[in-house]
């Protein structure tokens, strides 16, 4: 059997040498057909991340910079309808960090973290000519979803009492009460292919309204970057 | 003590006088006369030919004779002289070296023994592997058979429409021009100003690739062609502003004379779908076929999205009646991974024919490799200036279709060759027999083709070529197949009917009907 097998195997490099050598293949009919995907044919999709700062005036709840944030993850499907219309949708996860300026308890750093899954639509617009590329675009849409977890994380570099000696206290509260459950925005977009620049305006209160009339700032600035 | 004294100051005077041995280098070797085959001994020839190293080679040329006359008569003595850097050695004084260096042949001088590593670097400072690559990419053209004739582009002017032209204006391998006023014309349709000789370094290589001598050898074909250098491209953006400033260009070249205007300028994807490229769609193309209609032979890069994602040829490439040139690997003769490839998107053959894709250019006052189709198109522009200098009397269409026929694979085509290389000897009354050089048999939707074992060469030569197609003449799928053995070579054609084969090896082509 072992005889066999090298025979085989020595048969078999001796013919692979003698095989002529294809250096060029070319299909042209499978060239020619037109894709349906692409950044600028009928359906495209793709990742995009995005990170921007959150900012605004809601009465007592100051919130300080850094720190007050926003980044993002998403998916973003595009259904072109003309040159220059196109609609879609995405869904993302969003985080969203804050700190607050006022803190009654003295703790030395205090942070709410908000986290979102969201879905959302767009109206788009395209100007200016291109082939086959994202290209410039305006977007308006909108997005709502779910507020799945939520936490205020306080930090104690000087600890009045601890069970053992430390130099840092970190307490950190989930589940929070007064945190809505549904998050909900309005959104514009301005893109340079890969490069865009996002506003969001957050309809919906993090807060809820029976435990503070105030609430955390609503409008988010930042940039995303599409992977694709 | 007197005498010691004395002596002491007759050895300090000498001294000052001391000879010195120096190396002086010449600038060229103008007014030489070589004939490699009563030059060197026989097994240096074959070893010569065995290496692929040419016989005739600037290095190999003898130095000037008056230059060494004039250097021996200001020095003491020669010691030795050196075709291979052009240079002799001479004993002599620190003043008459001084004014050896004066002499208007005289490159440089420096002491022998204490030589910079600059000195030979700089002037030689080129690979073997870089010297075989400059004399191939005008080798195979037909260099020799244009020299022989006297054919290098005289009387032809050819507009270069590009990004920039950095140091063009100060790189030796344009001092032949410059010396003989024959940059006629240039514009920067950017800024609206005559500047060029800035911005980017691309147009330099092209131009060389057209009309540059590097230490005597051929960069380019066109030698002694006239220019004009026309600057259309950014170099960071990509706005539509360059298709304009293109035609602005093409009409400045045409107001302005130029024969031919090579353009190694493409748009693609940022601007383009591929159902575009049908030479009527952008502005440029339709831009580059009036200019054809106008007689002017525009010469065009394919591209390099070859192994892209977009794969095809772009735009003004895809334009009707003009030259569009691929790229082919330099010592293979066969298509390199990233030139572009055709038809156009209403099924026209493109490219046209194609040329060397890896070659020599100068750039930053020297002389460097690089790769890309926009290099193929320029040494093509320079080849079809040497036979318009031939044939004055033919209009740009009869030029362009008489350069496909010279294409090596002629009749045969494809989409990534075009017609092949295209050969100066076709011009020069080359009456090559189409010999059989293989026989084929077609039985049971088989194809079987059996080269002639005779002319087998067992390496990357031994080339078939292949496509089918349909009546239209528009093909389906082609093919490249090295013969690494003398046994025969099967095609299947069962999925084909009323279509044709044609086959192509070592200069003979065959077409089989499929019914």
């Amino acid at each position: 059997m072992k005889k066999t097998l090298i025979i085989l195997l020595v048969f078999l490099c001796c013919a692979s040498v003698q095989a002529q050598k294809v250096l060029l293949s070319q299909d042209v009919l499978q060239d020619t057909v037109v894709p349906k995907k692409g950044p600028n044919r009928k359906s495209f999709s793709h990742l995009y991340v995005g990170y921007g700062l959150i900012f605004g005036d809601e009465g007592n709840l100051k919130t300080k910079q850094p720190g007050t944030s926003d980044f993002r993850i998403g998916y973003r499907l595009k259904r072109k309808v003309s040159e220059s219309f196109s609609f879609g949708g995405e869904v993302s996860y969003i985080k969203n960090s804050f700190r607050p300026k006022n803190n009654p308890a003295g703790i030395e750093k205090v942070k709410f973290i908000v986290n979102r899954a969201e879905a959302g639509l767009y109206l788009r617009l395209n100007y200016g000519k291109r082939g086959d590329k994202i290209g410039n675009f305006i977007d308006i849409g909108g997005s709502g979803g779910w507020i799945f977890k939520s936490a205020l994380i306080q930090t104690d570099k000087k600890p009045v009492s601890t069970f053992i000696n430390a130099n840092t206290l970190q307490t950190k509260y989930t589940g929070l009460s007064f945190i809505e459950d549904l998050s909900y925005s309005g959104l514009i977009r301005i893109g340079f292919g890969r490069y865009v620049f996002y506003g969001e305006y957050r309809i919906s209160d993090v807060i809820a309204p029976a435990y503070s009339r105030d609430d955390l700032p609503r409008i988010t600035a930042g940039i995303q970057i599409g992977l694709h | 003590m007197r005498s010691w004294i004395f002596c002491l100051l007759i050895v300090i005077a000498v001294s000052s006088e001391a000879q010195q041995k120096y190396w002086v280098f010449f600038k060229d070797k103008t007014d030489t006369v070589f004939d490699p085959y009563s030059y060197f001994d026989k097994k240096a020839i074959e070893r010569r030919v065995r290496n692929n190293v040419p016989l005739y080679d600037y290095s190999d040329l003898p130095v000037n004779s008056n230059y060494i006359r004039h250097v021996e008569d200001l020095s003491d003595s020669v010691s030795a002289v050196s075709r291979w850097f052009n240079a002799s050695v001479v004993y002599c004084t620190d003043d008459a070296i001084e004014e050896i260096k004066r002499l208007p042949f005289v490159l440089k001088a420096e002491p022998a023994g204490k030589l910079k590593k600059s000195v030979l670097g700089d002037d030689d400072d080129i690979s073997a592997k870089s010297v075989r690559l400059l004399d191939y990419q005008t080798r195979v053209l037909g260099r020799e058979d244009l020299k022989a004739k006297d054919l290098n582009g005289k009387g032809v002017r050819i507009a270069v429409l590009d990004a920039g032209f950095s140091d063009a204006d100060e790189n030796p391998a344009f001092d032949h021009l410059r010396a003989a006023n024959r940059i006629i014309k240039t514009y920067d349709f950017i800024n609206n100003r005559e500047h060029v000789y800035d911005y980017a370094d691309h147009g330099t290589m092209v131009l060389s690739c057209i009309g540059g001598i590097y230490k005597g050898k051929n960069i380019g074909l066109a030698t002694e062609a006239e220019f004009l250098l026309a600057r259309t491209e950014y170099n960071y953006r990509e706005p539509y502003s360059e298709e304009e400033h293109w035609v602005e260009a093409a009409e400045w070249a045409d107001k302005n004379g130029a024969d031919i205007i090579n353009s190694s300028l493409g748009y693609t994807s940022d601007r383009y779908f591929q159902s575009d490229l049908d030479g009527k769609t952008s502005l440029v193309s339709r831009a580059a076929t009036m200019a054809a209609r106008k007689g002017i032979l525009v010469v065009n890069a394919a591209g390099n999205d070859g192994s892209g994602k977009w794969k095809k040829l772009g735009v003004p490439a895809d334009a009707d009646s003009i030259l569009t040139v691929g790229g082919v690997d330099p010592y293979k003769a066969m298509h390199v991974d990233f030139s572009s490839y055709g038809p156009t998107a209403d099924k026209r053959l493109k490219p046209n024919v194609v040329a060397p894709g890896i070659v020599m250019a100068a750039v930053n006052k020297k002389i460097g490799n690089t790769q890309g189709t926009s290099f193929a198109s320029p040494l093509t522009a320079g080849f079809a200036a040497c036979i318009l200098q031939l044939h004055k009397e033919w209009d740009c269409q009869k030029l362009l279709h008489s350069i496909e026929r010279s294409g090596r694979l002629y009749p045969y085509y494809d989409y990534a060759h075009g017609y092949g290389i295209p050969r100066a000897a076709y011009f020069l009354g080359d009456s090559a027999m189409n010999k059989p050089t293989f026989s084929f048999e077609l039985s049971n939707d088989q194809i079987t083709v059996k080269a002639d074992t005779s002319i087998l060469e067992k390496d990357e030569s031994d080339l078939l070529y292949y496509h089918i197609r349909e009546n239209s003449g528009y093909i389906h799928k082609y093919f490249v197949v090295q013969l690494t053995s003398s046994e025969p070579f099967n095609i299947d054609v069962s999925a084909y009917r009323n279509m044709t084969v044609a086959l192509h090896f070592k200069g003979y082509t065959t077409e089989i009907e499929l019914k």
